[in-house]
């Protein structure tokens, strides 16, 4: 894996940069490597982002200089750099109506019918980029351009849970109620976050997603 | 056996916070002053991971359902137990329907109630700790209110012989130094020119009253930044984000898990509790470090929980 870079954020965790442009196939090189330091002694805990990983580590149980050779080591290894076989979940959604205020929205930005923007959005199979914002919500892409819709000017106060929305090129699912100011094209039943479970999140980072139409009835 | 008779505000159980869940968006949580909640468990001889209550302002009250050694560490709030006053940073006996209250403080923001054995709270993702903004975790996952009732741990020990136990004078030599906040610059070097990375340590900053778990707020000086976002990327406690406003925010205890904010740099893990317990208007400057003096500091910090 070429240009990597690893930048410190303070003396207990590093950032691993693999690129600097949203992209699908660099993404998943985030996941196939956080794969290969999963097990590093010492690390505490990997985050993965766009095309980043955060590494907190334990001084005590790995020094610095060791954990970047780890790190690079890792990035050399052929797992790193290919892509692994990833699970494919399906959300089924009602779309529209009172589940989905900003379909009609999403259709007028775009100049196509709200069939269409359904038609499109349960098409595709999306990356789970990361988990970030709440426990369990998954930014995913990328989304065609034809349903791509900027975010709300001022967030709505509640956003209910379940809701599924658009932002830019991005989709994404509000596990809990909570504001936010994604475009909201409709609902989802399955329970994104729990607690109690374990890992406790249905989706992780590096899953493909499908969505599917179940009617909004 | 503790009853909660007033809560006050933003009163939680917490611990040193869950380790690995942030991979799935769940904070880490845990002690605003994770050294003050080492402190008190210290002094009772508790596991380090123990569950202590986080008091975060005067008018908090307890009831000693039975005889019971607690222990207070942090912020020097004024204790009395009846209507004798007790000293922070020590170990005390309470009698079975004594009376502890918690009236304003001198120094700091957060301080910590701990109990012999520790509380008995369901763990929850591998921690005690109360995840506020989520509901989870800690007492019922909400903050303590009027009427709640803390068991100790089944395996609790009475601990007597811990009652009089104090907390050395380097505890609160840690607290009252006005050293700066030691940091190291990065990860986002790229964002910020050395006229900016200058004006950060040269500048006297505030902390600011909308300051909260989630981060410490500060003003006096804009920091200039280049004007995109980076892509949003993990984060962790004591990263400086530097919003187009200027104004830094440092990453605290209940900060989400990714942001998109550059960051200019990171508190050391050594001085993150002294700049927790920093109240509004606190000044606040910075000074650059390197990884080793770092990692020396933080392993310093244990002298500062030693118990005579």
């Amino acid at each position: 894996m070429n240009d990597l870079n690893i930048r410190v954020m303070g003396d207990a965790a590093v950032l691993v940069e693999v690129g600097e442009t949203l992209d699908v196939s660099l993404n998943a090189r985030v996941h196939a490597l956080a794969r290969e330091l999963d097990q590093v002694r010492g690390v505490v805990s990997i985050v993965p982002g766009y095309t980043t990983l955060l590494l907190e580590y334990d001084p005590a149980l790995c020094e610095y200089d060791a954990l970047l050779q780890q790190i690079l080591r890792a990035a050399e290894s052929r797992a790193a750099s290919s892509i692994q076989d990833t699970r494919l979940i399906e959300i089924p959604v009602r779309y529209g109506g009172e589940f989905g205020p900003d379909l009609e929205f999403v259709a007028q930005h775009n100049g196509i019918s709200v069939e269409q923007v359904i038609a499109i959005h349960t098409r595709d199979i999306y990356q789970v980029f990361m988990l970030g914002f709440a426990p369990g919500f998954p930014y995913m892409g990328i989304v065609n351009e034809k349903i791509a819709a900027p975010r709300l000017e001022t967030p709505r106060q509640r956003v209910p849970a379940g809701s599924v929305g658009i932002a830019g090129r991005q989709t994404g699912i509000y596990p809990r109620e909570s504001p936010g100011g994604w475009r909201v094209i409709g609902r989802t039943d399955v329970k994104l976050f729990d607690a109690q479970s374990e890992p406790p999140t249905l989706l992780r980072a590096g899953d493909r997603v499908k969505f599917v139409n179940v009617g909004n009835s | 056996m503790l009853e909660i008779l007033e809560a006050g505000l933003f009163t939680t159980i917490q611990d040193l916070g869950r380790e690995g869940y942030q991979q799935f968006g769940v904070t880490r949580g845990g002690a605003m002053d994770p050294l003050a909640l080492r402190a008190a468990n210290a002094l009772l001889g508790n596991d380090a991971q123990d569950a202590a209550i986080e008091i975060a302002s005067p008018g908090f009250i307890v009831r000693a359902l039975e005889k019971c050694v607690v222990s207070l560490a942090g912020a020097e709030f004024a204790v009395r137990v009846g209507e004798r006053f007790v000293p922070m940073n020590s170990a005390l006996f309470m009698r079975a329907d004594e009376v502890l209250r918690f009236d304003a403080a001198a120094r700091g923001r957060y301080a910590y109630l701990a109990v012999a054995g520790g509380f008995e709270v369901p763990k929850v993702l591998g921690s005690y700790a109360t995840a506020l903004r989520d509901g989870f975790g800690g007492f019922g996952g909400r903050a303590l209110q009027a009427g709640d009732v803390l068991q100790n741990q089944a395996r609790a020990a009475f601990a007597i012989e811990r009652a009089g136990k104090m907390l050395s004078r380097a505890f609160t030599n840690y607290y009252t130094s006005d050293a700066p906040i030691r940091i190291l610059f990065g990860p986002h070097d790229n964002f910020f020119d050395n006229a900016a990375r200058e004006n950060f340590l040269r500048t006297e900053f505030f902390t600011s009253e909308i300051s909260d778990r989630m981060g410490t707020r500060l003003f006096g000086a804009n920091i200039a930044r280049k004007t995109e976002e980076v892509l949003s990327c993990g984060v962790t406690r004591g990263a400086i984000q530097v919003p187009p406003d200027g104004q830094p925010i440092v990453l605290q205890a209940d900060h989400q898990t990714t942001g998109g904010y550059p960051i200019i740099a990171t508190v050391i893990r050594a001085d993150i509790p002294r700049l927790a317990q920093k109240r509004a208007g606190e000044r606040v400057s910075f000074q650059s470090t390197t990884m080793e003096k770092a990692h020396a500091a933080w392993n310093e910090l244990d002298e500062c929980i030693r118990v005579t």
